[in-house]
């Protein structure tokens, strides 16, 4: 008798921090369910992020690989994603968001069988219109984390019994603008804003932060700590349906962020092109089949995250294919962990890489056009490292795209040569 | 199957390009330039539909989420 390989479960939150988790030490109790959860998990005290931004960050946790490879100069996917590698196991396959910059749009619904991005591609265009008006009407920004868990849970009546599934959720809730639906909207702020009023103060703080007051930065963090107790306990609803419905038991869950936000601490708010811990650190939960608990403080990776699933699906480990290394492994206290943001308006010519140790960091930037490198922060120590990882990195990235131009001239000597244009 | 009609000019200009090639006759050949050329365009109306219809929506979007200036 054969068992199915187990169900896999990845949830996501946009700009979610680590260090306002109450496991992570907030103050605040923003995350009992989270809290809750890591006492059945392995909780990753220092997990980092491979960049700063959804369009970096999203396709290494779908593909484990560094964002340089991941997606291409107009951050298209464009490497194989472990949507892709589970379907082609037999994984019936879906995601639910409402992130535009990881839609169709941008190839991210490959692999999977079922993918709702909540736009309205392929739509008659007067009712995608329609809909749109609609949005501005409600300040409707995304789609809300009861409305994901709604999609994904219905997906899921869908999928029959004998089949395995991968379930990829990722939540806007605590991306700006910061507006907490009903009780959560006072549960820390002492006021209440219109919803328009909330975006305008959200899109004053990443255009002129230095005009945030220390009373509209407060707000600013206390509706942010609102959206996560919001969202905390829309996770905990949804695991509490799989519960019941005996479906998380014997599954991989994760659970994690694409990147942190900031609230002005290095001079900025929302999550620019930098690579600071207030943007980079996430939460990180590794539920495996049956469960375990563990607080683990070794460095990782959101690139671990692949490797992790493939692991658990009994893929072949391939250790010089991947950039990261199983969750579920063991975990080395000296691990270097690298991050790296592309710059963008007049920084376009720069990329950004930082790395980090258990107990140093260093950051530099690299000029793409002289091949420059200049270390702006960080341990004197750790510079070499980072030297040797953007070179590596700068050698595959620019081998990628000589392979990826052979393969194009491949195509069309292919083509020419059926017309007979070559002899 | 369905004949089509080609001038006899171009019937002749084919016979001489297949015998470079592969293809062991004139409708062979016609039907494989149609074919490439008609799913070129097709997949490049599909690209524009699909991004067309979608472009101002992801716009709005992302404007509403703070990435793009009023």
């Amino acid at each position: 008798m054969t068992t199915s390989p187990p169900n896999v479960i990845l949830l996501s939150a946009d700009a979610l921090r680590a260090d306002h988790l109450s496991c992570y030490d907030y103050h605040r109790e923003t995350t009992p369910v989270l809290d809750a959860l890591a006492t059945e998990s392995y909780r990753f005290e220092n997990a980092y992020s491979a960049s700063s931004h959804t369009r970096e960050a999203v396709p290494a946790l779908l593909t484990g690989a560094y964002p340089d490879v991941a997606v291409n100069q107009s951050y298209h996917l464009a490497t194989e994603s472990v949507a892709t590698t589970l379907a082609e196991c037999g994984y019936v396959t879906a995601g639910f968001h409402s992130n535009p910059f990881v839609s169709r749009a941008y190839g991210f619904d490959q692999g999977f069988t079922h993918f709702d991005d909540d736009l309205h591609l392929g739509q008659h265009k007067l009712i995608a219109l329609a809909q749109r008006a609609l949005d501005k009407l409600r300040n409707r920004h995304y789609a809300r984390a009861e409305e994901i868990n709604e999609r994904s849970l219905e997906w899921l009546d869908s999928v029959a019994d004998e089949d395995s599934f991968f379930l990829w959720n990722h939540y806007m809730d605590t991306h700006g603008p910061y507006e907490p639906p009903g009780e959560y909207a006072t549960l820390y702020a002492d006021r209440t804003l219109s919803g328009r009023d909330a975006q305008a103060l959200y899109q004053r703080a990443i255009d002129e932060p230095e005009s945030i007051t220390e009373d509209e930065q407060q707000l600013l963090l206390d509706l942010y700590d609102g959206e996560i107790r919001y969202n905390d306990a829309q996770i905990g609803t949804f695991l509490e349906v799989l519960r019941e419905r005996d479906l998380l038991e014997d599954s991989l869950l994760i659970v994690t962020a694409d990147h942190g936000d900031a609230f002005g601490e290095q001079g900025y708010y929302e999550h620019p092109r930098y690579l600071h811990s207030e943007i980079t650190h996430v939460p990180l939960f590794v539920r495996p089949p049956g469960g375990d608990s563990e607080t683990i403080n070794a460095p990782v990776s959101t690139l671990d995250i692949v490797p992790t699933i493939e692991a658990t699906v009994g893929l072949e480990d391939d250790a010089n294919k991947r950039d990261g290394a199983s969750l579920l492994g063991e975990h080395d206290p000296e691990r270097h962990v690298f991050a790296q943001a592309r710059g963008e308006d007049e920084a376009s010519h720069l990329r950004r890489y930082a790395v980090r140790t258990d107990d140093g960091l260093c950051f530099c930037e690299r000029n793409r056009e002289t091949g420059e490198v200049t270390f702006t922060e960080g341990d004197r120590s750790l510079r070499s490292v980072v030297e040797r990882h953007i070179e590596e990195r700068v050698r595959i990235e620019q081998g990628d795209e000589s392979a990826a131009d052979d393969e194009v001239n491949d195509e069309i000597e292919r083509r020419l040569s059926a017309l007979g244009y070559t002899e | 199957m369905t004949e089509l009609t080609v001038s006899d000019e171009l019937v002749e200009r084919i016979e001489d390009r297949i015998q470079q090639t592969d293809f062991e006759s004139v409708d062979a050949y016609a039907e494989f330039v149609l074919s490439e050329v008609v799913t070129r365009v097709e997949r490049e109306h599909e690209e524009t539909g699909k991004m067309g219809a979608s472009a101002e929506e992801v716009q709005s979007r992302l404007q509403s989420l703070g990435y793009l200036e009023e």
